[in-house]
């Protein structure tokens, strides 16, 4: 059924795709432009005991994409070819397949933008609507239908919306209206505009529709929930700004939404974002705190996992890019948790003591995130529970200190040290907190004007330990590890780099990784021979599991 | 099914030929620091170059570019009259973040915030970093994916064959 | 296009504003069953009425094959019979039996308060329950048959992955009261001890109309009419047999009722094709 709808959106997609060629080709009478990127990825995987890797019957894995846009003066009309033949390992297995996931004709003028097909959006910080994409999370909860934006005078943006949200290939069920309104006060009001004070305010609302179905009470099989249809949620926000200080804010409540996310209960949603920052050249500082109450709002209230997400929760912890500093990522528990987030930038100046000849960064960083305290009051089919105004059990903490300077004209150095609490609770795997100590030094020197290194080693020591047989510690990330990684670039467009991951406490196999890149202008060819550890892929708060692997990978994007 | 991808190549080479004269999307909602919305039509030069950067506050090669320009940035600017635009595609998860790295770090650039990334979607960018160079006329005339140390040489080298055109 | 978009913010906005719907606690939860939803219908050939008999009975209960033999002999198709186990005492199963008791039917047997089997009732009439061998229940059938009947009602059900149902209502008066219509299966030949009147135990007994779901939810679903003489709806819903049901040997018992004294006025079976 699907399959065929599928097929009859191809013909009428190959007919929109060629008019964009033919439109593009005679860009003589209609003039417009072409613009777009292709992205191939594949991957060779053999089965490896020592890490977990299964073996790939297939022999070969890839996924590929083209986004192709046509542009002429207010109008552009997109679409998107996707292939998954077979799937990446971690790419959920429906997505198998190939075809047009997304096509739109949109008119973007000076005051009405109108889009009509696939469309992405998001109101205020996303955390009633956010309609996005992340390839390599492969999510994608695009909108199919009608998005306006309206801008009826400077500083005032209107905008309203109706669709359903792409699942791998096919629709939710689920109807998602939006209305969303926000206002900059400084251009409204000429006093504030010419003031120090800054101000824009925002308000939205966003509604789901969708079919009754029978879901049994958890308390009586015979009786069923009295599901609410429509599910609406709405924000207001402010971003107020004076002189070097910054205030935002943004309070979400969410009516009645018992789904599989939420085990069917009617306690309602809110959550509460709040950031206070300061800066002035060279020393910044902030302080964020966040709290979610049953926040989980899919467009299907059957689904569970990661796709037809309406909203978007960002997680408060800081988004690490050190590997072992994101070994243990954290993920936004959307049914409930607190937050907090502190961050301080300082450049210590030159000439100083600690500065010396070219200055040195300081950036400090804490976030801890703790569970809501609730007492359990029934199961679907009852409010589910009572939220209290304590702190429930810790999720995750860290504390890291990075400090980067320039040794000398040509040779940078950044040492990072970060403390972590790890509350393997967040992945829904038993086994208590883990602690750990990371400390990473990253050196990257410039050799001749061609040649430059980049030298980094890393080093975690953790209370936790690895046991393949007793399913509290069967977590392959437990235990101390150490890191080591060179990278050598070329010129400006090769680069050659190994690596190695090793827990060195219990024999475990390296993780070794080799890899080649070439670039060129906005083409990148990158190859990559070694084993990939097993574990979370997060980005945005947002996690997608990647089994381990073995073997070649290879990708290339390029851009036009 | 079989049909759909030779159509799609001969679709990608025709629209590999014409790659020439795309343009900055206009009318594409971004916001500034300060939190107000603008339209990406703001992002122009008086008839100059503007160099395009995305980046994002945890993207280490984005910082080391930006960071190493700065060092280069008052040259360019009194050489070729350039202006760099950085664009952050920081979502709600570190975008309140933005400004104070921003400051924190003492970029000179003009910076916005692409939430949601949606001109980062009209513009074609797949990672950041990725860097446009856009003429006096707001045509795409260079672009450039990913940052080596020197990458910054080969930039300003293709702004200098811009500004030196009669 | 300003005013265009000021209209689509506006018909948005007033969705929106009633797009969020509240659920009283206490209400949380209804009874499990079949949505049914409903379109308009077509008006029903030489509708007429049937009766429906609502009979408790139980596998330990000795009496209860007299009934049944009572029950077959006046068992035609305009009498629509629905067997219950008792859920408790002579309604239990023997040890290794099938369990045939449905929580829909002991819903009901708790509401009529039965406390003796073998036990009916006719249109679900509470004045008079027929207990025993039943003998006066033919005389009351053949009255019941006989009145001019207030609502048409047929039934038909086919089998794809799921049983569809489809019935259509016609009100022949105008009926102010709201009713409610309720679907079930009943199963035939269902072979499982019982107890005979002689005392001895029949491995053997084929039990014939045992209720096996309520597919509507024990008290059944309002039907969405006015009410109005000759209106004319049609009720479309479905449900999925669980495995142990043979859908063969199956039939799809509906009744119209009233919502408030649950007496009902008309109807039907079918089998399902």
């Amino acid at each position: 059924m699907v399959d065929n709808i599928m097929k009859r959106k191809r013909i009428v997609m190959i007919a929109v795709a060629a008019c964009i060629t033919m439109a593009a080709q005679g860009q003589g009478l209609l003039g417009g432009h072409v613009t777009g990127n292709v992205q191939l990825d594949g991957q060779m995987s053999s089965a490896d005991s020592t890490i977990g890797a299964q073996d790939v019957p297939e022999k070969l894995l890839m996924n590929a994409r083209a986004d192709i846009l046509y542009t002429n003066g207010d109008f552009s009309a997109g679409l998107r070819f996707e292939m998954y033949q077979n799937p990446l390992l971690g790419f959920d297995a429906r997505y198998k397949g190939q075809g047009l996931a997304n096509y739109f004709v949109a008119y973007n003028g000076e005051r009405l933008s109108v889009t009509l097909g696939n469309f992405y959006e998001q109101f205020g910080s996303g955390m009633i609507l956010r309609a996005y994409e992340d390839r390599y999370l492969g999510l994608d909860n695009a909108l199919m239908g009608l998005n306006v934006q309206y801008r009826p005078v400077e500083g005032v943006t209107l905008k309203a919306l109706a669709g359903k949200q792409r699942i791998f290939w096919d629709y939710g069920e689920g109807l998602v209206r939006g209305v969303d309104a926000e206002v900059n006060l400084g251009s409204l009001v000429k006093a504030i505009g010419e003031s120090r004070f800054r101000a824009t305010v925002g308000a939205g609302f966003v509604s789901k529709y969708e079919e009754d179905e029978t879901v049994p009470s958890a308390a009586n099989a015979e009786m069923r929930l009295n599901l609410p249809l429509n599910v609406g949620a709405a924000s207001v926000r402010a971003d107020i700004g004076y002189g070097n200080w910054s205030l935002q804010g943004e309070y979400v409540r969410k009516g009645q939404d018992p789904s599989a996310m939420n085990g069917y209960v009617y306690h309602p949603g809110e959550a509460l974002l709040l950031g206070l920052t300061y800066s002035q050249r060279g020393l910044s500082a902030s302080l964020q705190a966040k709290r979610i109450v049953n926040m989980g709002f899919k467009s299907v209230r059957s689904q569970s996992g990661e796709m037809l997400y309406i909203n978007y929760l960002p997680a408060i912890t800081k988004n690490h890019t050190y590997a072992f500093l994101s070994m243990y990522p954290y993920a936004t528990q959307v049914n409930g948790e607190q937050g907090l987030q502190g961050d301080v930038m300082y450049k210590i100046k030159k000439g100083t003591l600690l500065g010396g000849k070219y200055g040195m960064d300081v950036h400090v960083n804490s976030s801890v995130v703790v569970g809501l305290d609730t007492t359990v009051t029934g199961g679907a089919g009852t409010e589910g529970y009572e939220v209290k105004g304590g702190l429930g059990e810790t999720l995750y903490g860290d504390v890291s200190v990075e400090m980067a300077k320039k040794l000398s004209k040509n040779v940078k150095a950044t040492v990072t040290y970060a403390y972590q609490v790890f509350n393997p609770v967040v992945e829904n795997e038993p086994g208590g907190l883990h602690h750990n100590n990371i400390v990473v030094a990253d050196v990257s020197w410039k050799v001749s004007k061609k040649h430059s290194l980049r030298i980094e080693g890393e080093w975690m020591g953790s209370d936790s330990h690895y046991d393949a047989n007793d399913p509290e510690h069967n977590d392959r990330r437990a235990g101390d590890w150490v890191m080591g990684l060179v990278e050598w670039n070329i010129g400006t467009h090769w680069f050659v780099s190994a690596s190695d991951q090793w827990a060195y406490n219990d024999g475990r196999g390296n993780y070794y990784n080799l890899s080649v890149g070439y670039t060129k202008g906005a083409t990148r060819l990158q190859v990559g021979y070694g084993k990939q550890r097993e574990g979370l892929l997060c980005i945005g708060g947002v996690c997608r599991t990647v089994p381990a692997s073995n073997g070649l990978t290879f990708g290339l994007t390029t851009s036009f | 099914m079989k049909h759909i991808l030779p159509l799609f190549l001969a679709l990608l080479m025709g629209t590999g030929l014409m790659a020439q004269n795309a343009t900055l999307p206009q009318n594409i909602t971004l916001r500034t620091i300060d939190g107000q919305t603008v339209q990406s039509s703001a992002i122009q030069n008086n008839g100059r170059p503007v160099i395009i950067s995305f980046w994002a506050t945890w993207c280490k090669p984005c910082n080391r570019e930006l960071n190493n320009i700065k060092e280069v940035y008052e040259e360019w600017q009194e050489e070729t009259g350039v202006k760099i635009v950085a664009v952050s595609i920081d979502d709600a998860r570190s975008a309140a973040r933005v400004k104070p790295h921003a400051e924190g770090n003492d970029w000179p650039y003009e910076i916005y915030l692409d939430q949601n990334s949606d001109l980062k979607r009209a513009m074609g960018v797949v990672n950041v970093p990725h860097t446009f160079i856009l003429n006096g006329e707001g045509e795409i005339v260079w672009q450039h994916t990913g940052y080596q140390d020197g990458g910054e040489e080969e930039l300003i080298e293709k702004v200098r064959e811009l500004t030196q055109q009669p | 296009m300003k005013k265009i978009f000021i209209w689509v913010m506006g018909v948005m906005g007033v969705m929106g504003m009633g797009a969020c719907d509240k659920i009283e606690e206490g209400e949380y939860t209804i009874y499990d069953g079949a949505v049914v939803s409903w379109t308009e219908g077509a008006a029903i050939a030489d509708p007429v009425q049937r009766a429906y008999v609502e009979k408790y009975t139980g596998p330990r209960c000795s009496n209860c094959p007299t009934a049944d033999v009572t029950l077959a002999g006046i068992h035609n198709d305009r009498v629509v019979v629905v067997a219950i186990n008792h859920p408790v005492g002579q309604g239990m199963p023997y040890p290794g039996q099938p369990d045939m008791r449905t929580d829909g039917g002991t819903a009901w047997d708790q509401y009529f308060g039965i406390n003796a089997i073998p036990a009916a009732y006719l249109n679900r009439d509470r004045s008079v329950q027929f207990l025993g061998e039943m003998g006066n229940i033919v005389s009351a059938i053949d009255a019941a048959l006989g009145e001019t009947p207030a609502v048409g009602l047929e039934v038909s059900a086919t089998q794809g992955t799921k049983v569809d149902i489809t019935v259509d209502i016609q009100f022949l008066r105008t009926i102010g009261s709201p009713l409610t219509l309720t679907a079930a299966v009943v199963e035939d030949s269902l072979v499982y001890k019982q107890l005979m009147p002689d005392n001895t135990v029949d491995e053997g007994y084929a039990h014939n109309h045992m209720l096996r779901k309520v597919i509507t939810g024990f008290w059944g679903r309002d039907i969405e009419a006015n009410g109005t003489e000759g209106e004319a709806v049609r009720g479309t819903l479905s449900f999925t047999p669980s495995d142990d049901i043979k859908t063969e040997n199956c039939h799809i018992v509906v009744f119209v009722s009233d919502k408030g004294t649950r007496r009902v006025l008309n109807c039907a079976s079918c089998r399902i094709e």
